[in-house]
């Protein structure tokens, strides 16, 4: 059995390994990461079967980057960590998934791992239908092998095509697979619709301006060219500047 | 510093100090009140006025200032009696210098201001002088008792506070330090028993009942003791700096005043950054006769904030703290500037022991 670390404290990790090392079943640590990120990029690369992962982490956190590898194609069993249940762990016991309190007791960690030999995809679905309701800090897109986090705060508008959702910010694009309506589900407190393939961040909104076929153009901070407002969103667009005090 | 001792004496007070200068302008101007009141009610005619309101004035000051004189005088003694005897105490002497002075009074008038006339009925005097300075004084004595009661829940409720926030100590923190522990065991057993050790004086500190002062080198010690079992746990991620004025290291501080405030910086500030951060502390003088101690951390890079709920108990429990023991002197002040977030504690430099 193939076996990510993922623990931003090196003395955490070293401990893991020695538990590992001792129960010496055929399992093998390929890789060890210390944040969620790392974890991430790992996992698409190694391609373990079990990733033992801290919730506590700096960046990407454990919750976080579990819902990421839940996306993955055959991605990891995912086994929690964590040194205080300040977080959910209910929810992790609805989900039949696994979690582990720090220090870790080497027979609860085996029975762990039997346990995670047997989680379907279902119990995924479960998982991320019980995790508490937390709007992302990090929107992660793929590329090719890697995987890079944009942060939510640095995003000015999502933009859809038949297939792909593209994240732009000030450095550039990047594709993301969310679809518009999960996105906005989201963040719906921060982002706001202003097009059937648009949803746009409301603190980089500058003006509304008038646009033909009564619709309107949006100018964002930081951006050059003027994004189209369809006739349907005009009015939800307005009702949201209204409350947030902004000038049409 | 007379509050700061007064508040570490960890008493308070139901009678005013009857030594300071302020407690006689007061006893003057309220005496004084009561010459007016007398004499208004009392005065026949106008021309009349100004010389009763002189002989009221005079009479009422001379009992204000003999029995304030012979309480600052055993003022010692009544601090350390309970609330109803030492009011008890404070009537009596009230009441025995009016009847004095009244007594006095018509001793004088009679052997020399025979002419004045008609102040000759001594026992009714004696009765309504009495009678005046009693209610008076039974007045002043409840008002202060209820102030003290105030003053005394208001400190209470700050103390149990107290008590319910240093038990939970974040158990974060401890569950975390345990794991470093089991893992140090094995691969460096001296380390290991280094950290228990560490672990230990610091539970034993926060499960301390009794003590509530300690010198600043004390609480310096065990914030270095907190430090290192951290510092085992994040490696490079925490980097400290100190800049430490010896001639302050007496002073005295709440115990866990400055851990509580490392633990915030660690859990906000250098915990939720992959690259770590800097924490510094700095205790030095401060103006006249005071300390200032501040911690600073770097926080970490926007976005990468997780939402770690808790600080400002932590922190309106410590300046709390601080108020029940220096008063108004002592001061806790937050700030953010230049990617840092900053707390300063002001206190009066205070060196007497504890008790």
């Amino acid at each position: 059995m193939k076996i990510l670390l993922a623990d931003d404290e090196t003395l955490s990790r070293e401990r893991l390994r020695d538990l590992l090392l001792d129960s010496a079943n055929g399992v093998e640590v390929v890789g060890e990461a210390a944040n969620g990120l790392e974890a991430l990029n790992l996992a698409i690369k190694l391609k373990p079967d079990v990733v033992l992962l801290d919730i506590n982490m700096p960046g990407l956190d454990g919750i976080h980057c579990a819902r990421e590898l839940a996306r993955l194609p055959e991605g990891p069993a995912v086994v929690f960590i964590t040194a205080h249940d300040d977080f959910a762990l209910q929810a992790f016991e609805v989900a039949a998934c696994d979690y582990l309190l720090k220090p870790v007791r080497r027979e609860r960690l085996a029975a762990a791992l039997a346990k995670a030999q047997r989680l379907t995809p279902s119990h995924w679905e479960r998982l991320d239908e019980t995790l508490p309701e937390a709007a992302r800090e990090y929107i992660c897109a793929q590329r090719g092998n890697e995987v890079r986090l944009i942060p939510v705060a640095e995003i000015i508008y999502f933009h859809s095509d038949q297939k792909y959702t593209t994240v732009k910010t000030l450095a550039g694009e990047e594709l993301i697979e969310d679809s518009l309506k999960s996105l906005e589900q989201e963040f719906g407190n921060r982002f706001v619709r202003i097009h059937r393939n648009a949803l746009v961040a409301t603190g980089r909104i500058e003006r509304l301006e008038k646009g033909g076929w009564g619709g309107g153009k949006l100018r964002l901070r930081g951006l050059g060219t003027l994004l189209d407002v369809s006739r349907r969103c005009l009015p939800g667009l307005r009702a949201q500047l209204k409350r947030l005090g902004k000038a049409e | 510093m007379p509050t700061g001792l007064q508040a570490m004496s960890g008493q308070e007070r139901y009678l005013p100090d009857f030594r300071s200068l302020a407690t006689t302008l007061l006893l003057l101007l309220l005496g004084e009140l009561l010459a007016f009141m007398y004499t208004l009610a009392e005065v026949s005619a106008p021309e009349k006025c100004w010389a009763e309101l002189g002989l009221n004035s005079l009479f009422i000051m001379w009992v204000v200032l003999g029995s304030q004189a012979i309480l600052a005088v055993v003022a010692r003694r009544l601090d350390r009696m309970p609330a109803t005897p030492a009011g008890l105490c404070v009537f009596t002497v009230v009441l025995a210098v009016s009847l004095l002075m009244t007594w006095l009074v018509d001793e004088l008038s009679e052997a020399t201001l025979e002419s004045y006339g008609a102040r000759g009925n001594l026992p009714f005097d004696l009765l309504s002088n009495s009678v005046l300075a009693g209610l008076v004084t039974a007045v002043g004595l409840r008002y202060q008792y209820i102030q003290y009661l105030r003053r005394l829940q208001a400190r209470a409720e700050g103390f149990a506070r107290l008590d319910a926030l240093q038990s939970r100590m974040k158990p974060h923190f401890l569950f975390n330090s345990l794991n470093a522990i089991a893992s140090l065991t094995r691969r460096n057993p001296g380390l290991a028993e280094e950290l228990t050790l560490d672990l230990a004086e610091l539970f034993r500190a926060i499960l301390r009942k009794d003590a509530q002062l300690t010198t600043l080198e004390e609480e310096l010690l065990l914030s270095r003791q907190y430090l290192n079992i951290e510092r085992q746990r994040l490696g490079e991620r925490l980097r400290v700096a100190w800049t430490l004025d010896d001639d302050v290291l007496a002073a005295l501080i709440p115990l866990l005043s400055l851990q509580p405030l490392l633990e915030n910086a660690v859990y906000h500030g250098i915990e939720p950054s992959a690259q770590g951060g800097m924490l510094e502390i700095a205790c030095q003088p401060y103006k006249r006769n005071k300390v200032i101690l501040t911690v600073r951390n770097s926080l970490p890079e926007k976005g990468e904030s997780i939402d770690r709920p808790g600080n400002g108990s932590a922190l309106e429990n410590l300046r709390l703290r601080l108020q029940s023991f220096f008063g108004d002197e002592g001061k806790l002040t937050v700030s953010m500037a230049e990617g840092f977030y900053q707390v300063r504690i002001i206190i009066p430099y205070t060196t007497r022991l504890k008790r």
